[in-house]
């Protein structure tokens, strides 16, 4: 240590006369070497900014003195207590690659692949291409000359990715003509003119960026022919760039210009429509955003658990929100589940015991969410928590799995609190569950009745798909407790759908008696008289055609699932749809059955339909990598289909704001500079992340503002003229 | 040669009927009648657009105005939008549309309608076309 510190005495007093005063006491008096051998100095300043500010700027200078004091080059890197009191550079080949970055300039968006080729600019990229190649070999110093916005930069910056792909070590450096300009005089200013020189002359690929820019700076200009003829002397590769042959660039030295056409010149022309279509559909593809690798589950039913769980071992943050006090929805209340006859409070406790102990997962309980803004990859979710406090919370993927819920029928078939023996499934499965089954004892013979409000012609018009099966399991339950019991069940159809399900009807058909009714007739339930819950029951069977009369003490009606309260809310924050009867509405029935029409909102479980636990279970896991499949990528591309401001038309009216259903239109305001005095007017902006592209807001724009990308007024109306066009043609016999 | 074109137009007048179809609902519906193989007449030429929504009254004026003898808009249903209430839009601006510059034009009002037509009503689609071509062949070519 004591050894480092001299050496960095010695090389501070050599930087001392190289640097002003004033300038040396700002950057350098704070800075210590805490590490030094040949190949490696690390110098430790106070934080980050020093840290940029002496590699952008004083690199040089502080090689230069390693070599006077110790006659070493070694590579430098500097280190600083960081917020997390980690060393940032403690990785060497990350520093290398920073340091690198730094130096060439070179934008990594920009690289052949993404450079659409057509007739117009063809010969300029081959010849680019060729250069890449061989650098310094047949084609030096290479000139491209095209009006702006053609994609000279982009093969400037194209040639440097490839030669640095080719050879990492290679020193390649973009500029343009302004920065070179800027370096130059401030040289100048600061009397490091040394440096200036010593830091172009090591360059093995100059990449220099609108030459024409030089014209009327004569020091500039003697400057950059002689960097020029150097790098020429020494075979290294020259590619430069300008709006217009060499020959026409006005007030430049006559040497200037016989330099720039001593090489190749190639020419970027006008692109034309073709070329400009295809330019277009890969810019509309490459629009992409950043996305947080956090997953939202809404409900903690047996669906949102499991989603939960598997985006959660993926090692993705989940977090759940239940708006009850304890996690497992309707499996709380469930009894056995089919065809597996397995306990439900088994699988109930052990999916709650994952959930807890898992480390990504955080459970929000008796929690609400009360807004939801954003676009996939970016929600940010407002969630009211027990205690009534607000956490804001960002979000990258929301699973929707609100589940559920048993209708009650209401004066149906005696169902009310006066009768103690007409209850739900859901409430037998209840009763069932407890162990003292004394209560059965009482019960001789059980009568279920199947679709009790369901498949109305008006009302609840849809099959619930679970109730049937949900009957003969408790049917079978009833059975194994107390095998002499009588039991009838009352149907209209059976939704027994899977081959297992089939197999296990089979069996129950064994175990009682099965009447079918329709809805013409529903069955009539009277209570008898008497002290004992006993009900006489009159069915129309439609098989035998006639009407049948059976007394029983126990009663079961089968009802569907609804939908759980409150979804409409949900709905619009999510804007998302519900159909018809009040679940949740998937993309599409077939193609995308787990993902909503929104990007990045997924669903599973009964806010979809009716379903049973097993059918959750898998659907909950599908929706899950539905999901990851967003939150394991580090950005996802968007549409390029988006609508657009034009500044200047827009009015400010803040129609277009009205009629956006993703909020994606704000009203700015947006000061206006004149010559003396500020306005401010308010102008409408889009996101273009969050827009769909319907295209309402343009359509509802009185001064044809907005543009939306693919279906703009020109296009349209360009459409509109070519059909009648195409009837003339076809009348003129063309 | 002249003659013979205005006869013809008046025994078998063929009108051009422009469609505007959003890409969702009706554009799948007209797809779904194609692949269904529903017949439906020749006399219609669709223009996608994202949205019903889009459809920008201008764009029916100016079809009108180019000699167009019918224009048929078609989005999803009501509360089927993709775009949650893209429709209900179109549906305002249609009956300002109808009532106010159809009327002040002349324009019969029958020439302009608009349908909701589902991505599953392949059946309907090729029905409402040819209902409305029907129709737009009564009321025979528009005169400017």
């Amino acid at each position: 240590m004591r050894e480092e510190t001299e050496i960095w005495e010695q090389i501070t007093r050599c930087l001392e006369m190289k640097v002003s005063r004033s300038d040396f006491d700002t950057w350098f008096s704070h800075t210590t070497l805490q590490k030094c051998n040949p190949d490696l100095a690390v110098i430790g300043v106070p934080n980050k900014f020093v840290a940029d500010w002496l590699r952008e700027r004083y690199q040089v200078q502080i090689r230069k003195s390693f070599e006077t004091v110790l006659n070493q080059a070694p590579q430098l890197l500097y280190s600083y207590d960081h917020p997390s009191n980690a060393m940032e550079q403690s990785s060497p080949i990350l520093t290398e690659n920073a340091h690198k970055q730094s130096k060439h300039h070179l934008d990594s968006s920009m690289t052949f692949k993404g450079f659409v080729v057509g007739d117009s600019n063809r010969f300029a990229s081959l010849s680019a291409q060729e250069v890449a190649k061989n650098p310094a070999d047949q084609y030096n110093p290479l000139y491209i000359f095209s009006k702006p916005g053609l994609g000279k930069t982009h093969l400037l910056n194209a040639i440097g990715h490839h030669v640095l792909s080719k050879n990492p070590h290679c020193n390649v450096m973009y500029m343009t003509s302004n920065t070179f300009t800027r370096d130059f005089t401030y040289s100048m200013k600061t009397n490091t003119f040394d440096d200036f020189s010593q830091a172009y002359s090591d360059i093995d690929i100059l990449l220099f960026d609108d030459v024409h820019l030089l014209t009327q700076r004569t020091k500039t200009q003697e400057k950059f022919l002689i960097l020029f003829n150097s790098l020429y002397r020494k075979k290294k590769q020259i590619v430069l760039t300008g709006d217009r042959p060499p020959n026409q660039i006005a007030d430049a030295d006559p040497r200037l210009i016989s330099r720039l056409g001593s090489g190749l010149i190639s020419e970027i022309t006008a692109p034309d429509q073709r070329l400009k279509i295809r330019i277009i559909k890969k810019k509309g593809k490459e629009d992409k955003i950043d996305i947080t690798h956090t997953s939202l589950v809404i409900g903690g039913g047996i669906s949102g658990m499991t989603a939960a769980l598997n985006t959660a071992n993926q090692g993705f943050k989940t977090i759940i929100v239940e708006k009850d006090s304890e996690l497992g929805g309707n499996l709380r209340f469930l009894n056995v589940l089919y065809p597996v006859h397995k306990n439900a409070l088994e699988l109930l406790n052990e999916t709650k015991e994952k959930i807890e102990k898992h480390s990504h997962i955080q459970v929000f309980l008796n929690a609400k969410i009360t807004d939801i803004k954003g676009y996939v990859g970016n929600y940010d979710v407002v969630i009211n928590d027990s205690k009534n406090e607000s956490h804001n919370i960002k979000i990258g993927t929301i699973i929707v799995a609100t589940g559920g819920q048993e209708h009650k029928p209401k004066d149906l078939f005696g169902y009310d609190e006066k009768n103690k023996n007409v209850m739900t499934q859901l409430e037998l499965e209840q009763k069932l569950r407890d162990k003292d089954n004394s209560w059965l004892n009482q019960i001789n013979r059980v009568t279920i009745i199947l679709c009790v409000n369901a498949r109305q012609n008006e009302g609840i018009t849809y099959c619930s798909n679970i109730c049937c099966a949900t009957s003969l399991k408790n049917l079978r339950i009833l059975k194994e407790l107390k095998p002499e019991m009588e039991v009838v069940v009352i149907y209209r159809d059976l939704q027994m759908a899977k081959k297992e399900f089939e197999e296990y009807y089979r069996e129950r058909r064994k175990d009682a008696i099965f009447l079918r009714y329709d809805l013409d007739k529903l069955p009539e339930v009277t209570k008898k008289k008497g002290s004992s819950e006993k009900y006489q029951i009159k069915v129309y069977d439609t098989n035998l055609k006639d009407s049948i009369e059976l007394e029983t003490d126990l009663l079961i009606l089968s009802t569907p699932m609804v939908p759980s309260d409150n979804l409409k809310e949900l709905a619009m924050m999510l804007k998302v749809p519900l159909d018809k009867n009040g679940f949740f509405l998937e993309a599409h029935v077939k193609l995308r059955p787990l993902d909503f029409a929104t990007d990045g909102i997924f669903l599973c479980g009964c806010a979809q339909w009716p379903k049973n636990i097993q059918d959750s279970i898998s659907q909950a896991n599908g929706a899950a990598g539905r999901a990851s499949r967003i939150l394991s990528a580090d950005k996802i591309t968007t549409s390029g289909l988006v609508a657009e401001v034009s500044e200047e038309k827009c009015i400010g009216c803040g129609k277009c704001e009205e009629v956006c259903p993703y909020k994606a239109i704000s009203l700015v305001e947006i000061t206006k500079e004149f010559e003396d005095i500020n306005i401010t007017v308010t102008k409408s902006s889009i996101n273009a992340a969050v827009c769909k592209g319907c295209g309402t807001c343009a359509a509802t724009c009185p001064v044809g503002a907005i543009m939306v990308k693919h279906y703009d007024f020109d296009q349209i109306n360009t459409m509109i003229d070519s059909y009648l066009l195409e009837k003339e043609e076809v009348k003129n016999g063309l | 040669m002249s003659k013979s074109k205005t006869s013809t137009r008046k025994e078998g007048f063929e009108p051009n009927i422009l469609v505007f179809c959003c890409n969702w609902c009706s554009y799948a519906g007209a797809d779904l009648a194609g692949v269904s193989r529903f017949q439906y007449p020749p006399n219609i030429r669709i223009i996608r657009v994202m949205c019903s929504g889009r459809v920008d009254p201008s764009f029916v004026l100016k079809a009108l105005k180019n000699g167009v003898d019918g224009v048929l808009v078609s989005g999803c249903h009501i509360g089927d939008c993709h775009y949650i209430t893209g429709n209900e839009y179109t549906q305002e601006r249609f009956e300002r549309l109808h009532n106010i510059l159809i009327k002040q034009l002349g324009v019969n009002p029958k020439r302009v309608r608009l349908e909701w037509v589902s991505a599953s009503e392949g059946k309907r689609f090729s029905e409402v076309i040819t209902e409305f071509t029907n129709q737009i062949k009564e009321l025979g070519p528009l005169k400017h």
